[in-house]
């Protein structure tokens, strides 16, 4: 009798060791391909890059505010000049051509992520569009073609300058290191620009059909793309005397 | 382990009943509580991410760095200039040539941004054209042709050692310059080109030089193929101003 008494407790044991085991292979065996990192990681990178982001926008309210008080005693000091108002419409006009202003309007914002990463096709681990930054380079010209005004690309704004380049393992913009998923926004006619990309067998297609990122295109009544913030020096090129 | 233990622990337990209750009850108390910290963890969907994710965040926080130093770089040269200024003002001296000045330093410089002004300096010539040598029975005409992909890369690796101002056959690449093929052709800036293609650029020449053609390089890639890439240095590179007028129909400035 004594001995029989353990029987069932055994019993239950046994089946919560059995469940116990199975639950975890469960969660090892449903975790992604590659590595396993914990995704406190993650978020800790999160929050680190939303603090970055924060003081970035407190950088740039400094900046402007600066700017804005420059600004203020230039024209005070001007005012009566002819001569240096009119050089100070054309550092205007200069600075929207050379990009350097915020500038709103109608357009399109395409986004472009890597490809979801399936049973067949686990990936290697590399970013598609990183290493395909060609796509991105293409897909610019593209936009350029179409008519496209003003572009960027996650925040980096496109200039007569701005190089798509992969640099060890990251693609530079404008020398900022870029990671996926890529926003590119782009200010021109809505139609004409959806179109362009959009074609058959155009960049669109073969960014999808060829290389399975995920690529999403919407209009937009109205849009901002933020101006070049980085510092613009020429070290090579000088004007040129005969066309003053 | 635990199991063949556990079972052990059941042998124990036809001599001394005590003994083996005690065991069971601390063995229950350990499963219930490995099963209360099971269910905790695996409540979240995504328990792990893949080290790709990881990869991809440090790289954004790396761009942030990268935007933040530029912003303060911005920063301190408008707080010097500022200073400068107020110090001026304190002193009620005449501001208004230290502002034409500035205003000058200004022009020059974002005319210079801007494509809209011609330009010269030292850099590289780019000679490219189709390639000569004969097709093999398998090739396609393709293999030895100039494409606007060809060029659009070349710029790109001039932009990215350095490139001040480019020109392809006289026209000055800007922000807004598209170069798309058409048939025979290549539009660049609305206008038509066929080949040879002659770039100019304005940098450090032996930089571009060697993105260009050093190992790995795209002209020597096009060169394999056999098309015909040169590349020569020069002192004195002209580059004239973007033909075609910034006229802007669709974006207007954005005040903040």
């Amino acid at each position: 009798m004594k001995n029989k008494g353990g029987i069932p407790v055994i019993g239950v044991l046994a089946l919560l060791i059995g469940l116990l085991i199975s639950v975890q292979i469960g969660t090892a065996e449903s975790s992604d391909v590659g590595g396993l990192i914990p995704v406190a990681k993650a978020a800790g990178l999160e929050q680190e890059l939303k603090e970055l982001r924060a003081e970035k926008e407190t950088i740039m309210q400094e900046y402007l505010d600066l700017e804005a008080r420059l600004k203020e005693i230039e024209e005070q000091n001007s005012s009566e000049d002819a001569l240096m108002q009119s050089m100070g419409g054309e550092i205007e006009k200069y600075k929207m051509s050379a990009g350097i202003v915020d500038v709103k309007g109608p357009g399109v914002i395409v986004t472009v992520d890597d490809p979801i990463p399936t049973e067949e096709n686990p990936g290697d681990g590399y970013s598609t569009i990183m290493l395909r930054y060609d796509l991105l380079l293409s897909l610019v010209n593209k936009l350029k073609d179409a008519g496209a005004e003003a572009i960027s690309i996650n925040g980096q704004r496109i200039i007569t300058s701005t190089e798509i380049s992969l640099a060890g393992d990251n693609v530079n913009i404008n020398a900022v290191p870029t990671a996926p998923p890529y926003t590119i926004k782009a200010i021109g006619n809505p139609d004409t620009i959806e179109s362009t990309l959009t074609i058959r067998y155009g960049i669109v297609e073969t960014m999808r059909n060829n290389y399975a990122l995920r690529v999403d295109i919407s209009q937009e009544k109205e849009l901002t793309i933020s101006r070049y913030s980085g510092v613009i020096k020429f070290r090579y090129a000088v004007l040129a005397d005969d066309d003053e | 382990m635990l199991y063949l233990r556990m079972t052990m622990s059941r042998r124990a337990a036809d001599g001394e009943m005590k003994r083996s209750f005690l065991l069971m009850i601390v063995f229950c108390f350990l499963l219930s509580f490995s099963a209360v910290v099971l269910a905790q963890t695996s409540k979240g969907q995504h328990l792990y991410v893949s080290p790709k994710v990881l990869d991809d965040y440090k790289i954004t926080i790396e761009g942030e760095k990268k935007e933040i130093e530029n912003l303060n770089t911005l920063v301190s040269e408008s707080r010097k200039k500022l200073e400068q200024y107020e110090a001026l003002v304190a002193e009620d001296k005449d501001i208004g040539r230290e502002l034409k000045q500035q205003l000058e330093q200004d022009l020059e410089l974002y005319s210079l941004a801007s494509g809209d002004v011609a330009v010269k300096g030292p850099g590289v010539k780019v000679y490219i054209d189709d390639g000569q040598r004969k097709l093999e029975s398998w090739e396609t005409p393709n293999n030895i042709l100039v494409h606007d992909s060809d060029l659009l890369l070349i710029i790109n690796d001039l932009k990215a050692s350095g490139a001040e101002a480019i020109s392809i056959n006289g026209q000055r690449i800007v922000d807004v310059t598209a170069i798309s093929c058409s048939g025979y052709t290549v539009r660049i800036n609305d206008q038509f080109f066929a080949r040879p293609f002659r770039i100019e650029a304005i940098g450090d020449g032996s930089r571009m030089s060697a993105a260009l053609i050093g190992p790995g390089g795209y002209g020597t890639e096009l060169k394999e193929w056999g098309l015909i890439f040169k590349v020569t240095v020069a002192d004195d590179i002209l580059i004239p101003a973007y033909a075609e007028s910034h006229a802007y129909k669709y974006i207007s400035p954005a005040v903040n």
